[in-house]
C-alpha cells in the first residue's frame, strides 16, 4: 500500500520533469535564435520570469503549505537576490563601458578614477559617486553570487530564530514577517540606502561579458537555467517531503505542540525550513532581475508577498504542482489582462475594461477560491474527479 | 496698471486729504526746485529736504513717499512735477495732490523720475519723522513696520524719540523691541548694548536670536604666523577638522558628519592667495593635463604611457617633467600638511568688543537651552498626534482581532471607505461644518454595513482558520482598493476641513499646535471613552467580553455568538470608517489611504496586546512617540525612521510575544 | 527506592489566580499513581509545568534521583540529574516524559503507522531525520506495539478516522514507542465506552511494569479500577494521599469533591 503510493509520487517527478523539459524544447524549436521566431524574445522572458516565479512559488508552499508558516515575506528574499545580482550586473557593465570610454583618453585610468567614474555613472541619479561599502564585492561574480545565498539566509536566519525562539506563530507571525518586509522595502527606498533608492539597479538585462550573444540568445539561456532550477527544485522538495523530514514538517503544522512533546525541537525544524525557502527565493530571484532588466524597492512591497500567497492558494497548498500551477496560472492571466490584451466586454451602459477590473476579479475570486475550495484549484479538480468516480 | 493702483492706495491712505492754503506754496517751492527734483543727486537733495520741512507735514510725508517710491513724473516741456494715471494711450497729468488735473498728455511728452538709492535713503530717513509721528496710528504702524525690514543707524535717534512719544501701548512695545535692536546693531555704547543683551535672556523670539547672530557674524578663513592679539577672535580653525558652528564658533566633526569648514588642500591654497607659501598646489587634474601635454611617442618623461595607471607613477613621471623645466614642481601632501601646520587659521568677530560677543554667546545659549525644551514639547505633541492617528486607525482592528482573532487585512479598506464617504459628502453639502456632522454617522453607517456583509459573505465561513481569513480578507482588500481607484480615479480627492480646523494655537515662535491635530486627539480621546463605555457598560459589550472569554459557555448562557460576532464585526469597520474622515482630514484621499496605514496599525494592536483597548492605546503610543522620537534624532530621513521603529517592534515582540497588556493564563491560549 | 520525578513546593497563578499553590508531589520507578480532583483543581497546570510548558513561579522540579558513592565523606550522596525547569518542552521530552493530552492529540492526517514512526525513539536532529529509514527491527517494534494498543488491523488508515477510544490508544501507543521512563496521562477514560476503559485499565496496569505512569482523572470509578496510590487535588494543593479507600472516606474529600 505505501509502497504503491512511492510508486504513484515518483512517477508525477518523473511526468513533471518530462513536461517541462517538453516544454523547454517546445519553446527553443519556436524561439527566435534556435527556431522560425514564432515565440518573440519578449515572450521568452515572460516565460522565463514565470518559471522563477514557479520557483519561488514552490518555496511559499513548502514554508505554507507544508509547513504551516504563513511568511508574508518570501518576496523580500527573492527581491535581495535580484539585489545582489544585480550589483554585479550593474557594476561589471559600468566598468566595462568606463573602461572603454577610458581608451580615448590619453592617460590610462587610475585605481581612484576607475572607481570615481564608476561611481558617478551608477551613483549620479542619487547625487554621489562614493561607491558604498556594500559594493565591496560587486566586482566578483563569485563572491556576489555567494551573497546571494548568504544575505537572505543569514537575515531569515535571524529573524527565524529570533521569531521562533519567542514561539510567535499564526497570524502574529505572519504580521511580523509583513513588517519585515515593509522594513527592507522602506530602507531601500532611501537614496542614502546605497542601492539608488527608488531608482533600484536597472540594465541588468545585458549581462556582461556575453553581450555579444544578443538577447535573443541571452534569453533563451535564462530560460533553460530557470526551466532545470525549477526542476532541481521540485526534485528536492519532493524528496524532502517524502522522507520521514517532510512527515515531520507537515506534523509541525498540523499539531505543533504535540510534535514538540515527542521530543523534537520543533523551532530548528522551522528555522531549517524558512532558510532554506528564503535562499532558493533568492536564487530564484536573481533568476528573474537579469529577465526583467530591472529592480527597484517597490517590488519588494509588502504586497508582492501577499500575492504570492495568493497564487499558492489559488493554485492548492501542500501540493507541490499545485504552487506551479498558481503561480503560473495567475501571473500569466494577470499579464494578459493588464496587458489590455483581454477583449472587453461591453454591458450596454458600462463597458468592463479588464485593466481596471481584472484586480476585482482576482479578489473576489480568490475569496470564493478560498471559502469553497481549501486546496485551489487543485483541490477542486480533484473533487470533481472523485466524484465522477 | 500697477502705479494705478499705487495710487489709489495712496488715496485711501491719506484719507484726510491736505488743505488748499498750503498746496499753492507748495507748488511754487516745487517749481523752483523742480531742476534738482527732477535730477537730484545726493549733494544736492540735502537742500530741498531742509526746505521742504517748512510745509505742513501732511503734503509732505505724501510728496516724500511718492518720491521715494518711484511714483512722480514731471511734464518733459514745462519740467512740471506731477503724478499721472495712466490710459490705454494716454497719461492724465495730475498735482502732488492728485485731485487738480492739468491736461492729457502723451507717453512720450511725460517722464519718470527716479531718485538714485542715496537720494531715496536720504528721503527716507526724513519721510520715517514724518510718518513715526504721524497722529494717524496707521500710518505710525506702518512706518515702524517699514522700519523692521530696513534699519540703519540714522534711525537711531528718531526711535528713541518716538518711543517717548508714543502713547498707544501696544505699538510702544513694538517700537521698544526695534529699537533695542537698533541699539544693539547700531550703538556706540558698549554698555547699553550689554544691557539689552542681557535682557533679551529667556525670550525665544526668532527676531532676538536672528539679532545676536547677526551680532556674532564673523570673517572669513583668516590665516597667520599666530593669532592677532587686538582682535575680537571667533574660533580657531583646524582645517580639515573642525566646522563653524551657527554662533561663529568653531566645534567638532559629530555623528551627523557635516562638512569641514576648510579642507587642508582649500587651507594651502589660502596660504598660496595670501602669499605665505610659494609655491603653487597641483591638483590632481593639473598634473594629469601637465602630463597629457608632454606626451612623447608613447612615454611621458621616460615612463611608459601604460605604466602611468596609479598615483604614484604619475607623480614620478611627473617629478621626471619638473627636473627638465617642463612643469611647475609638484607639492607632496606630506609637504601641504607641513606648511598648513606652520599656519594659524582663525576667523574674527566683525563686532570688536569681546565683551558684547561674550554677552551675545551668553544669551543666545540661555535662548537655545529654552528653545531645546520647547523643541522636546514640540516633539511629545507630535508623537502624541501621531500615537492618535494610530490609535484611531488600530482601534477598530483591536476590536475584531481582539473579540473575534480574525484579521482583517480590509480594516484599511473601510478608512478609506469613509474618507471617500466625506469626500462624496462635500461634494453634495458645501458647508464644511455641516457635511463633516453629516458624513461622520454616514461613514460609520456605511462601513458597519460593509462590515456586516463582509462577516456574514466570508468570514463566517473562515472561522478557526485565522490565516486563510487573513488571505481572503486581502483578496477583498486588492478588489475594494481597486473598485475605488476605478471610481474616483488614481488622483487624490481633497477632504477639506472646515475653517474653524484651520490655523494653529501659537505657543511661541517654536511652538504651535495645529487646530487639526488637537481635534484628532479629542477625537481619539472620544473613541476611547465611548468604547469603554460600550465594551464595559452595555449589554453588548458584556456579551462580546462572555464571548471573547470563553464561546461555548457564552452560548450556552443564551448568548448567540453569530449576532455578537456580526455586530461586533460591523462596530470594528464603523470605527474604521469614523478613522477615516479623520485621517482624511490631513491627507489626501486616496484609494491607497489604507494600505498605507494597515501594517501600522497591526503593529499597534500585537505591540499593545491583543484584547484590550488600554493595550492598543499603549501600543498606539508607544508607535507614534517612538517613530517621532527616531525622525528627532535623524530629521530629513523618515523612511529610516520607521525601518528602524518596525525592527525595533519585531525585537519589542522578541520579548513581549503577547504585547503590552498581556492577557495571562489559559484565557490567552487560542 | 528511586525516586524519578520530585516536585518541590511549587506555585504558579495566573493574574492573581493562584492555579498550584505550594504543591509537592513525587513517584518513583516502575510505579503507578493517580491524580484525582475537581476541574479547575489544577491538574493539567500540574502536567504543564512538568512538561515545561509552564514555568512556575516558585519551587523545583527534579528528575532521575541518583545515589552516587562520596569517596571524601564516604557516604551516598543523592543527587539529580535534571532540574526540569531549565529544561524546553522538546528537551523534557527526550530525557523520557512522555505525555498524553486530555483530548487525543495524534496526527490526524497521517496513517497510524506514520504517526507511530514519528515517534519513534531515534536521533531527532533535522539534519539525521534527513536521512532516516526503518529497520526490521524497529518495523518489528511498532508491530508489537501496534498489537499492545489494539490497533495491528488500523496501521494504514488515517488516524483522523478512528473511534475515539481508539485514538487514546493511538496516543498511548506514540507515548510507548517514545520509550520514556514516566508517562503523564491526562483523562485517558474520557469518551470510552465501558469495554474500552477495561482495555484501557489494563494497558496502563501493563506499563507500570517497566515505566513509571501517573494518570489524571476525575473518574473515581476508573481510579478505582487501577488500584493504585491517589492524590487529591484541591484548588492548587493536596488535600489527600493515600489507597482509593482511604482517600474516599476522607470527609473534606467528600465534601470538595462529590460536592456533598
Amino acid at each position: 500500500m505505501t509502497n504503491s503510493i512511492n510508486d504513484l509520487l515518483a512517477r508525477h517527478t518523473l511526468i513533471f520533469t518530462i513536461v517541462v523539459i517538453i516544454f523547454s524544447l517546445f519553446i527553443t524549436f519556436f524561439s527566435e535564435p534556435y527556431g522560425n521566431g514564432l515565440i518573440s524574445t519578449s515572450f521568452v522572458k515572460t516565460l522565463g520570469k514565470t518559471v522563477c516565479l514557479c520557483i519561488i512559488a514552490l518555496a511559499m508552499d513548502v514554508v505554507w503549505g507544508y509547513c504551516g508558516i504563513l511568511s508574508l515575506g518570501h518576496f523580500a528574499f527573492f527581491g535581495l537576490g535580484g539585489y545582489m545580482i544585480g550589483m554585479w550586473l550593474m557594476y561589471e557593465r559600468t566598468a566595462i563601458i568606463v573602461q572603454e570610454a577610458a581608451t580615448n583618453e590619453l592617460l590610462p585610468l587610475t585605481e581612484t578614477e576607475l572607481s570615481n567614474a564608476i561611481g558617478n555613472q551608477i551613483f549620479g541619479v542619487v547625487g554621489g559617486y562614493d561607491i558604498p561599502s556594500i559594493w565591496m564585492f560587486a566586482d566578483s561574480l563569485g563572491l556576489q553570487l555567494i551573497l546571494v545565498i548568504a544575505v537572505p539566509g543569514i537575515l531569515a536566519f535571524i529573524f527565524g530564530w529570533l521569531a521562533f525562539r519567542s514561539r510567535v506563530t499564526g497570524v502574529y507571525l505572519s504580521i511580523l514577517t509583513q513588517a519585515l518586509t515593509l522594513a527592507l522595502s522602506l530602507y531601500l527606498f532611501q537614496n542614502d540606502s546605497g542601492l539608488r533608492g527608488n531608482n533600484g539597479l536597472s540594465g541588468l538585462q545585458n549581462i556582461p561579458g556575453i553581450e555579444y550573444l544578443g538577447q535573443e540568445v541571452i534569453s533563451i539561456g535564462f530560460f533553460w537555467a530557470s526551466c532545470v532550477f525549477l526542476i532541481s527544485i521540485f526534485l528536492l522538495f519532493h524528496s524532502l517531503m517524502k522522507s520521514k523530514f517532510g512527515l515531520i514538517i507537515t506534523s509541525i503544522r498540523d499539531n505543533e505542540t504535540r510534535v514538540r512533546f515527542l521530543g523534537y525541537n520543533v523551532e530548528i525544524y522551522k528555522l531549517f525550513i524558512f532558510v532554506l525557502t528564503a535562499i532558493i527565493s533568492s536564487i530564484a530571484g536573481a533568476l528573474y532581475y537579469p529577465q526583467a532588466g530591472i529592480i527597484n524597492p517597490a517590488e519588494l512591497a509588502p504586497i508582492a508577498s501577499i500575492y504570492l500567497a495568493v497564487w499558492v492558494a489559488i493554485g492548492g497548498r501542500g501540493k507541490l504542482y499545485g504552487a506551479i500551477i498558481g503561480a503560473a496560472f495567475v501571473s500569466l492571466f494577470s499579464s494578459w489582462f493588464t496587458g489590455g490584451q483581454a477583449p472587453d466586454i461591453p454591458l450596454g451602459i458600462f463597458t468592463i475594461e479588464w485593466v481596471n477590473w481584472w484586480t476585482v476579479l482576482l479578489g473576489f475570486g480568490f475569496v470564493i477560491i478560498t471559502i469553497f475550495s481549501e486546496n485551489g484549484i487543485i483541490g477542486f479538480l480533484r473533487n470533481i474527479f472523485v466524484k465522477e468516480k | 496698471m500697477k502705479i494705478k493702483f499705487y495710487i489709489i492706495f495712496l488715496y485711501v491712505f491719506f484719507i484726510n486729504l491736505p488743505a488748499v492754503a498750503h498746496h499753492d506754496e507748495f507748488n511754487i517751492f516745487l517749481i523752483e526746485n523742480s531742476e534738482n527734483i527732477i535730477k537730484s543727486s545726493a549733494k544736492t537733495v540735502d537742500s530741498i529736504l531742509r526746505d521742504i520741512q517748512s510745509f505742513d507735514d501732511e503734503i509732505v510725508s505724501r510728496f516724500l513717499e511718492l518720491w521715494k517710491s518711484k511714483s512722480l513724473y514731471y511734464i518733459k516741456d514745462t519740467k512740471q512735477v506731477v503724478i499721472v494715471n495712466e490710459n490705454e494711450e494716454s497719461l492724465d497729468a495730475l498735482e502732488i495732490d492728485g485731485l487738480t488735473r492739468i491736461g492729457n498728455y502723451s507717453k512720450k511728452e511725460i517722464k519718470k523720475i527716479k531718485p538714485n538709492s542715496g537720494v531715496r535713503a536720504k528721503i527716507d530717513s526724513i519721510l520715517v519723522k514724518y510718518q513715526i509721528f504721524n497722529s494717524d496710528i496707521n500710518v505710525r504702524q506702518k512706518s515702524i513696520e517699514s522700519l523692521k525690514r530696513n534699519i540703519r543707524p540714522e534711525h537711531l535717534e528718531v526711535l528713541q524719540d518716538a518711543y517717548i512719544n508714543e502713547s498707544d501701548a501696544e505699538l510702544k512695545t513694538v517700537i521698544d523691541r526695534l529699537l533695542k535692536f537698533a541699539i544693539v546693531k547700531y550703538s556706540d555704547s558698549n554698555d547699553k548694548k550689554l544691557e539689552i543683551i542681557e535682557s533679551f535672556k529667556g525670550d525665544t523670539a526668532i527676531e532676538i536670536r536672528a539679532s545676536l547672530n547677526q551680532l556674532l557674524n564673523s570673517s572669513e578663513v583668516k590665516v597667520g604666523i599666530s593669532l592677532p592679539n587686538n582682535k575680537n577672535i571667533a574660533r580657531v580653525i583646524v582645517p580639515g577638522f573642525t566646522i563653524k558652528n551657527s554662533n561663529g564658533t568653531s566645534g567638532t566633526t559629530n555623528f551627523f558628519n557635516e562638512d569641514v569648514e576648510i579642507s587642508i588642500n582649500d587651507a594651502y591654497d589660502k596660504l598660496y592667495a595670501d602669499n605665505l607659501v610659494y609655491k603653487k598646489r597641483i591638483t590632481q587634474e593639473e598634473l594629469k593635463k601637465i602630463l597629457e601635454q608632454n606626451i612623447s611617442g608613447d612615454t611621458i618623461g621616460g615612463y611608459s604611457i601604460s605604466s602611468l595607471d596609479n598615483e604614484q607613477s604619475r607623480i614620478a613621471a611627473y617629478n621626471k617633467l619638473v627636473e627638465n623645466n617642463l612643469a611647475p614642481p609638484f607639492i607632496s601632501e606630506n609637504k601641504i600638511n607641513e606648511e598648513v601646520n606652520k599656519f594659524i587659521f582663525y576667523s574674527i568677530y566683525n563686532e570688536t568688543s569681546s565683551e558684547v560677543t561674550n554677552a551675545a554667546l551668553n544669551t543666545l545659549a540661555s535662548i537655545n537651552f529654552r528653545v531645546q525644551i520647547y523643541k522636546y514639547i514640540d516633539l511629545l505633541i507630535d508623537g502624541l498626534s501621531l500615537a492618535s492617528i494610530y490609535f484611531l486607525g488600530a482601534i477598530g482592528l483591536a476590536i475584531t482581532f481582539g473579540v473575534m482573532r480574525v484579521i482583517n487585512m480590509a480594516h484599511g479598506e473601510f478608512i478609506m471607505m469613509g474618507a471617500y464617504t466625506g469626500y462624496v459628502v462635500q461634494q453634495f453639502i458645501s458647508n464644511h461644518t455641516l457635511s463633516l456632522l453629516v458624513a461622520l454617522p454616514l461613514a460609520f453607517i456605511i462601513t458597519f454595513i460593509a462590515g456586516v456583509i463582509m462577516e456574514r459573505l466570508v468570514i463566517r465561513h473562515l472561522y478557526r482558520k485565522p490565516l486563510d481569513t487573513l488571505l481572503a480578507t486581502f483578496g477583498i482588500s486588492i478588489a475594494l482598493q481597486q473598485i475605488a481607484k476605478n471610481i474616483f480615479g488614481t488622483q487624490a480627492r481633497p477632504l477639506t476641513s472646515p475653517s474653524w480646523l484651520d490655523g494653529s494655537l501659537s505657543l511661541s515662535d517654536d511652538l504651535s499646535i495645529s487646530y487639526i491635530r488637537i481635534a484628532i486627539f479629542i477625537l481619539s480621546l472620544i473613541f476611547l471613552g465611548l468604547l469603554l463605555f460600550v465594551m464595559n457598560r452595555t449589554r453588548l459589550g458584556l456579551e462580546t467580553r462572555a464571548v471573547t472569554q470563553n464561546p461555548v459557555m457564552a452560548s450556552n448562557m443564551g448568548i448567540n455568538p453569530e449576532r455578537i460576532n456580526m455586530l461586533t464585526f460591523g462596530f470594528g469597520s464603523g470605527i474604521a470608517g469614523i478613522a477615516g474622515i479623520a485621517i482624511g482630514l490631513f491627507s489626501k484621499v486616496t484609494s491607497e489611504l489604507g494600505s498605507e496605514y494597515i501594517v501600522q496599525s497591526f503593529m499597534t494592536v500585537v505591540v499593545g496586546g491583543v484584547g484590550n483597548i488600554w493595550g492598543t492605546l499603549a501600543g498606539a503610543s508607544l508607535i507614534g512617540f517612538l517613530q517621532k522620537f527616531i525622525e528627532w534624532f535623524n530629521p530629513s530621513n523618515t523612511l529610516a525612521a520607521q525601518t528602524y521603529m518596525i525592527i525595533f517592534i519585531i525585537l519589542f515582540i522578541q520579548f513581549r510575544p503577547k504585547g503590552i497588556v498581556a492577557l495571562k493564563g489559559r484565557a490567552a491560549d487560542d | 527506592m528511586n525516586t524519578l520525578l520530585k516536585v518541590e513546593k511549587i506555585s504558579v497563578s495566573f493574574d492573581g489566580f493562584k492555579a498550584i499553590n505550594s504543591l509537592s508531589y513525587s513517584i518513583g520507578k516502575n510505579e503507578l499513581k493517580a491524580i484525582i480532583g475537581p476541574n479547575g483543581a489544577g491538574k493539567t497546570t500540574f502536567m504543564d509545568i512538568i512538561t515545561g510548558q509552564t514555568k512556575p513561579d516558585e519551587g523545583k522540579v527534579l528528575f532521575g534521583e541518583r545515589s552516587v558513592w562520596l569517596e571524601s565523606d564516604q557516604k551516598y550522596q543523592v543527587v539529580w540529574d535534571e532540574n526540569l525547569l531549565m529544561k524546553s518542552e522538546s528537551q523534557i521530552a527526550l530525557l523520557g516524559i512522555g505525555r498524553k493530552f486530555q483530548r487525543p492529540t495524534v496526527f490526524e492526517l497521517k496513517t497510524v503507522f506514520e504517526n507511530l514512526f514519528i515517534s519513534m525513539k531515534k536521533n531527532r536532529s533535522p539534519f539525521s531525520v534527513l536521512f532516516q529509514k526503518l529497520n526490521r527491527d524497529e518495523k518489528n517494534l511498532i508491530e508489537k506495539i501496534l498489537g499492545e494498543i489494539s490497533l495491528k488491523n488500523e496501521q494504514d488508515r488515517i488516524a483522523g478516522e478512528l473511534s475515539h477510544g481508539q485514538k487514546q490508544w493511538l496516543e498511548i501507543g506514540m507515548l510507548l514507542t517514545q520509550e520514556p521512563k514516566l508517562l503523564l496521562i491526562d483523562e485517558p477514560a474520557a469518551g470510552m465506552t465501558s469495554n474500552e476503559r477495561r482495555q484501557t485499565v489494563e494497558i496502563l496496569k501493563k506499563l507500570s511494569a517497566d515505566k513509571s505512569v501517573i494518570v489524571v482523572e476525575h473518574d473515581m470509578e476508573f481510579v478505582k479500577d487501577l488500584e493504585c496510590e491517589v492524590t487529591v487535588l484541591h484548588e492548587g494543593s493536596i488535600l489527600s494521599e493515600g489507597s482509593i479507600e482511604h482517600v474516599s472516606s476522607n470527609n473534606e474529600v467528600i465534601e470538595v469533591y462529590l460536592g456533598r
